[in-house]
């Protein structure tokens, strides 16, 4: 038993299984109708039988939130590095950064599909908002995070304001970026939904929505845990790529009590 | 023949204001090192040993007095990368291997790095570390990252070296080791090394002279010629002159320590 626990691969599946047990379990006790809590095998079933229907709108969502997360992201670490780099766009904008980040994003969606559009394009716009913010502070919070050390030596060494910023502070600011990386890859695909619920004519939000007006409970289920693998997919992606380039950052070394 | 200066610093005065009141870090400090000198400074902690390297080395600005390294301003002589700084903590960079975090300095002064492969080699080979060009940061030992941060050091052959406690977190063996292969580096280079400590016997080991400092404010209370002949071997800890000079040392640091007492 003790070796079954120490498995990387242990853990997270004992507690899926967990969770199948106590689902299937209440639908059994408490006599729950299908209708209103389909089980683990009948939302299998559902997306098998519809898997066009699935990866069709799954598609379109996950082209949605990837360029809005590529494009705000993008954007955001721009922004981050010109507060970092300079003082006074750091002190001018920085107030209004921290204040944008207050903005609800179910308010002001609606607004950007008016000013953007009925295609994918608002939709991608309101990813990169939710993208944008939190990939602007992060860089921003890790560029001045940089070791007093290891500016000290830049110092003595004469290096230039370039130097300093590319070869110190943009390597001490990636495990900041990637944390915001990790935090925005899921939330893209969240803001994508939500856009979708307000106006779209494929993907999950219009999926969910359009299955909600029929109350077709499978279906919505469906949806639900299909995004969510999706934005662990991503998630996942992201993670892979931080293992590869910030390996040496503490952060990723296991804590030793 | 009159030597060549590499640092003269007069009335040198450095003050630290803060919150809590100003604090006298430095008082007074006269100092004219030659070209090719070896010089330790040694005191009790928190006498100023650091804060007058970092002046030297243009971290800190003097409140008061000047400071001449080769005849410039600190700040000059930074620029014209006249000196290296081997720092406390080694101060690798995690996300360089060893040959990438020695050739940080020619990186930044804008050199071209594919002449100076063989020279990291070399220096690496120097400092006893052949076999681990491409180990991480992380992958050495304490003592191992303290030489690469000398062998980044010594890369563009300043002709100044501070050295600031570097071999202050080591163990007593590596240490002694890496004192003989410091000097060793030295006799071959003939720069002018300004090296912190805290060992009285590391100080004499390597020295030509000795700054003795004490405490509140931080002064220069002595300074010991250490005229042992070189090169150096192990053998001279022996001498009885080498005890005589150990005892002298300890004497002037403990004579400030009760002075503090009382």
């Amino acid at each position: 038993m003790k070796k079954l626990v120490e498995l990387k691969w242990f853990p997270p599946i004992f507690f899926l299984i967990l969770l199948f047990v106590v689902w299937i379990g209440s639908i059994l006790i408490f006599k729950i109708p299908t209708y209103l809590l389909p089980s683990p095998l009948k939302i299998y079933n559902e997306i098998v039988q519809n898997l066009y229907l699935f990866t069709y709108n799954g598609f379109w969502t996950l082209v949605e939130a990837v360029a809005g997360y590529l494009l705000g992201g993008g954007f955001g670490f721009l922004l981050g590095s010109l507060l970092a780099y300079s003082k006074f766009f750091e002190k001018g904008l920085l107030p209004y950064v921290v204040g944008a980040t207050t903005i609800p994003i179910v308010a002001f969606a609606p607004l950007v599909i008016i000013y953007v559009g009925f295609g994918i394009a608002s939709k991608i716009v309101i990813a990169a908002i939710v993208s944008f913010f939190p990939l602007t502070l992060y860089t921003l919070k890790g560029m001045q995070s940089s070791d007093l050390n290891h500016r000290d030596l830049f110092y003595v060494l004469a290096a230039s304001r370039f130097n300093v910023f590319i070869k110190l502070q943009f390597q001490s600011a990636l495990p900041y970026i990637f944390t915001a990386m990790k935090q925005t890859s899921t939330i893209a695909v969240i803001a994508a939904i939500i856009a979708e619920y307000i106006q779209a004519d494929r993907g999950f939000g219009y999926l969910i929505l359009q299955s909600s007006y029929v109350m077709d409970i499978p279906r919505m289920w469906s949806a639900v845990l299909f995004s969510c693998v999706l934005a662990m997919s991503f998630y996942g992606l992201v993670v892979f790529f931080e293992r590869r380039y910030v390996w040496w950052h503490s952060s990723l070394k296991e804590l030793k009590i | 023949m009159a030597k060549i200066k590499s640092i003269i610093v007069k009335k040198l005065n450095k003050v630290f204001e803060s919150k809590s009141g100003s604090f006298e870090a430095l008082s007074d400090i006269n100092i004219e090192i030659c070209k090719g000198e070896f010089i330790s400074i040694i005191g009790p902690s928190g006498c100023g040993k650091t804060t007058l390297m970092r002046c030297l080395s243009n971290l800190e600005d003097a409140t008061s007095g000047s400071i001449e390294i080769n005849g410039k301003t600190p700040d000059n002589a930074r620029k014209d990368r006249d000196f290296g700084m081997v720092f406390q903590t080694s101060g690798l960079l995690n996300w360089r291997n060893s040959i990438e975090n020695v050739l940080l300095p020619i990186e930044l002064s804008g050199k071209n790095i594919s002449n100076y492969k063989n020279k990291v080699n070399e220096l690496l080979g120097l400092v006893n570390l052949k076999g681990f060009e491409k180990h991480y940061p992380q992958e050495l030992s304490g003592g191992m990252q303290q030489r690469v941060s000398i062998a980044r050091s010594l890369i563009l052959e300043p002709q100044i070296l501070f050295m600031d406690e570097p071999f202050g977190a080591l163990d007593h063996i590596t240490r002694e080791k890496l004192n003989i292969e410091l000097l060793n580096i030295w006799e071959k280079s003939k720069q002018t090394i300004i090296f912190i400590t805290h060992n009285i016997r590391e100080a004499i080991f390597l020295s030509d002279k000795i700054l003795v400092m004490s405490s509140n404010p931080g002064k220069i209370k002595k300074i010991l010629n250490v005229d042992f002949e070189r090169p150096r071997s192990d053998e001279i800890k022996k001498l009885q002159k080498f005890k005589n000079l150990e005892l002298e040392g300890e004497t002037l640091l403990k004579s400030d320590e009760d002075e503090k007492i009382s």
